[in-house]
């Protein structure tokens, strides 16, 4: 091999190596999750332990959407008298080009559709996309001027998606989840 | 007046034991108030309905004034200012920290007790007029609002980036002999990246 190829090939291999690992898109995010989380209090005790049911779809042109359902345990089973399920779902569509989501609005042609006022208790929630994962904000203003903040980042793993969980009110953090899910077929 | 506040201590984040519900209070709507019976309540919240700054008075006592004060940051010490007027029923704020935007506004009474709003987004009766000023996070305008505590105030600004990334920013006021003492927080994406309290002495 000649000199100068010889150089091209070392120098195209290095900027090959040297390029960043590329930021995982929205759409490496969609499918289907089951998991186990740990839910701790302030002190950081554990309090309860969840199993988790996610799912990550396209919502309208390019947004998403998230239901999960969680099942509280009863002395690490779901089969026992006490047993608590929760379902959610909460859907988003990128607002610009530079990353934020922000919630969907329900269309109701029926009904003035009326401006957020978080001051008056409106929630506002929205999301953003980057490298450490997929974050979820949900900001309210309470009624006696303190906020809560919920915050989760998904973050996609070999096996499927790690999920870390805050809610903070007016500065201090009351709850922290974490959780590991693999990806269901 | 020369004299300068005292040196910042910086701490950790501390955790509080308070337990709290999970994800209720954030997934819900805007809540309603129970109906009242009875006349006196009903020209109560009539008049809270249509005058909502006769519900509470402006800056505690001690907090207002124009104050100033040391932090240590990394590159060495940085000014504390801090401006709190009276301003009818409500107060203008203008403080400066280093490394953040002042947050400077002229606040109101809300529509609940002791919270109070930027001047433009004020609802009621007067609100009719103005409220199509309502600032929208998303747009990228700060949301600003302040409440009062035991003995002193708290403001906030919260500003989401056209990226999603959020900065939350959190001061609070309260009165110590002749002097104010002001906590800082800061959050970036929910963590917080700056907690400092001060003492900040009078500046003319």
């Amino acid at each position: 091999m000649r000199p100068a190829l010889a150089s091209f090939v070392v120098a195209l291999a290095t900027l090959f190596f040297a390029l960043p690992a590329a930021a995982a898109s929205l759409a490496d995010y969609f499918g289907s999750y089951v998991g186990v989380a740990e839910v701790r209090d302030a002190a950081d005790r554990v309090v309860e332990t969840r199993h988790m049911d996610i799912e990550i779809t396209p919502f309208r042109r390019a947004g998403f959407r998230i239901h999960w359902v969680n099942v509280t345990l009863v002395d690490g089973r779901r089969d026992l008298p006490g047993v608590q399920r929760r379902v959610a779902e909460v859907t988003f569509e990128p607002r610009g080009r530079a990353g934020l989501f922000v919630e969907a609005q329900v269309v109701n042609p029926f009904v003035q559709r009326e401006e957020m006022a978080p001051l008056a208790g409106d929630p506002m929630r929205w999301a953003k996309l980057d490298d450490a994962g997929l974050h979820v904000f949900s900001f309210v203003v309470l009624p006696n001027g303190r906020y809560e903040l919920q915050t989760y980042t998904r973050r996609l793993t070999d096996a499927g998606l790690d999920l870390d969980f805050e809610r903070v009110v007016d500065g201090d953090t009351l709850r922290r989840i974490d959780g590991r899910t693999v990806r269901a077929d | 007046m020369t004299a300068e506040g005292k040196r910042a201590n910086v701490y950790g984040a501390g955790i509080v034991s308070t337990p709290g519900s999970f994800e209720d209070t954030t997934m819900r709507g805007a809540s309603a108030h129970a109906p009242t019976a009875g006349f006196f309540r009903t020209c109560l919240v009539a008049a809270c309905l249509l005058w909502p700054q006769a519900l509470v008075a402006g800056l505690p006592e001690g907090v207002a004034g124009n104050w100033r004060g040391v932090v240590e940051i990394e590159t060495g010490e940085a000014a504390v200012r801090a401006i709190l007027r009276t301003r009818g029923d409500g107060f203008e704020i203008d403080i400066s920290l280093p490394e953040a935007p002042p947050l400077r506004a002229q606040l109101v009474p809300s529509e609940e007790p002791r919270v109070f709003q930027v001047a433009a987004a004020r609802r009621g009766l007067f609100g009719f007029f103005d409220g199509g000023d309502r600032s929208n996070p998303f747009d990228g305008e700060p949301l600003i609002w302040a409440r009062s505590s035991a003995l002193g105030i708290v403001a906030y600004r919260l500003t989401i980036g056209a990226d999603g990334g959020m900065t939350l920013l959190r001061i609070a006021f309260e009165p110590d002999g002749e002097r104010l003492e002001m906590s800082v927080e800061r959050r970036i994406d929910a963590e917080p990246r700056t907690r400092f309290d001060v003492l900040l002495e009078r500046s003319g």
